[in-house]
């Protein structure tokens, strides 16, 4: 019942041609289709048709994100449920892009677009019947699954508020000041990850990062030698988060969208009791080895 | 025309030479000139714009969010996105 995961991102980028090329031969997604100015994609083991849309754009950044549901009737609930809390909902048509269905669009107290679905096209992973582990002839780095994203806000707290109290999210881990005054950012999870969303205090409507998951800490050091041979811009190269206690890459798309790759992490349930972290501990929080955040970490978003 | 052009920067009074098929930032980086900010290398943060004061020069696709009109006419470039068509002063800017 209710949110599934983060069924799909849609991002600007700069130079279609460019970024289909990264997405699919260096991040190694499958290209589902193709219409003016726009690309859509699918990670190898998701069912969905797409969980990726590129846009072409001047600029950078995100256009929406989007929360699949269960039940096709939840949308109507939940359309009920935030104007209740005051938030204004608009009905995307079925068609608007794509393979998709109808959904209900809000924005966040942080100025992003959130969408919130439940029929999209299956295509299928091919894997059902009588399968092998991962299907012949993958790309790059052919990460699983999309994963999560962050996005960067003024009033982190309002946001949270809202995704807790409409969709019933789940905190996983806060930074807080050191006088526990004020929320500087949260992981928040609706499925047994750390994190489907996270949000840090910067200027609205930013996108930080998007990630895709991969399976094991050896998954992400091949993925950094397929960054590196593919001359692609490392943020960070691979490390432990201390939130989350994931292993990570970061780095950036063509058009300086950064992408992860993700890996790990605890199992959180919906009891889970959140973690903590103190702002003088953000840096460990963040990069657990090297115990600080680099400027370009902190101030290169989209 | 020459394979490779001078970029000096005139805060540090530094000089590096940039190819005329490379970008001024990983000219830069490879020279281990370090006063340009390294982002996202793509044109879409804007941690690495300078201010170009003498030269001509090539822009690729670079974000309007961090990189107006306004300032193209002024000469601020993503070092990221510029390859020189010339030898170029520029001037490494934090403000814009
Ligand atoms: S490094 Fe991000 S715009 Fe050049
Ligand atoms: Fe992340």
């Amino acid at each position: 019942m209710g949110i599934m995961r983060l069924g799909r991102v849609e991002v600007r980028v700069l130079d279609l041609e460019k970024s289909i090329d990264y997405y699919s031969n260096v991040i190694g997604l499958q290209l589902t289709a193709r219409e003016n100015g726009r690309a859509y994609f699918k990670a190898w083991d998701e069912e969905d048709h797409h969980s990726l849309i590129i846009t072409e754009a001047d600029h950078p950044g995100l256009v929406h994100m989007a929360f699949k549901v269960r039940f096709e009737r939840e949308l109507d609930e939940y359309e009920k449920a935030l104007e209740q809390y005051g938030v204004r909902v608009n009905r995307v048509s079925k068609g608007t892009r794509i393979a998709e269905g109808q959904a209900i669009r809000f924005e966040l107290p942080t100025g992003h677009l959130v969408e919130l679905y439940h029929d999209i096209e299956r295509v299928g992973n091919g894997l059902k019947l009588n399968p092998d582990p991962y299907p012949e002839n993958l790309k790059g780095i052919a990460p699983p699954l999309l994963d999560h994203l962050l996005i960067t806000g003024e009033d982190v707290q309002a946001a949270t508020d809202l995704l807790m109290k409409v969709f019933d999210f789940h905190m996983s881990e806060r930074v807080v000041t050191v006088d526990g005054e004020q929320l500087l950012a949260v992981w928040l999870f609706r499925t047994n990850t750390p994190h489907d969303i996270a949000i840090i205090k910067g200027p609205n409507g930013k996108l930080h990062h998007f990630a895709f998951n991969l399976g094991s800490w050896n998954d992400i050091l091949r993925a950094a030698d397929c960054l590196a041979k593919n001359n692609v811009a490392f943020d960070v190269p691979p490390t432990r988060h201390g939130i989350t206690r994931g292993t990570t890459i970061y780095f950036f798309d063509p058009s300086g969208n950064r992408n992860e790759v993700f890996s790990g992490g605890y199992i959180p349930h919906e009891d889970f009791t959140p973690v903590t972290w103190t702002e003088d501990q953000l840096g460990r929080g963040i990069f657990y080895h090297m115990r600080e955040l680099n400027e370009r970490f902190t101030t290169a978003l989209t | 025309m020459a394979d490779q052009y001078r970029v000096r920067v005139t805060e540090d009074e530094t000089e590096f030479v940039c190819g005329t098929h490379q970008d001024l930032l990983a000219a830069a980086v490879a020279q281990q000139v370090r006063s340009i900010k390294r982002g996202c290398r793509g044109g879409g943060c804007g941690m690495c714009k300078v201010q170009v004061l003498d030269g001509a020069y090539d822009l690729g696709k670079s974000s309007v969010a961090i990189l107006p009109p306004a300032e193209r006419e002024q000469g601020y470039v993503l070092a990221c996105k510029t390859i020189p068509k010339s030898d170029l002063k520029i001037r490494v800017t934090t403000e814009s």
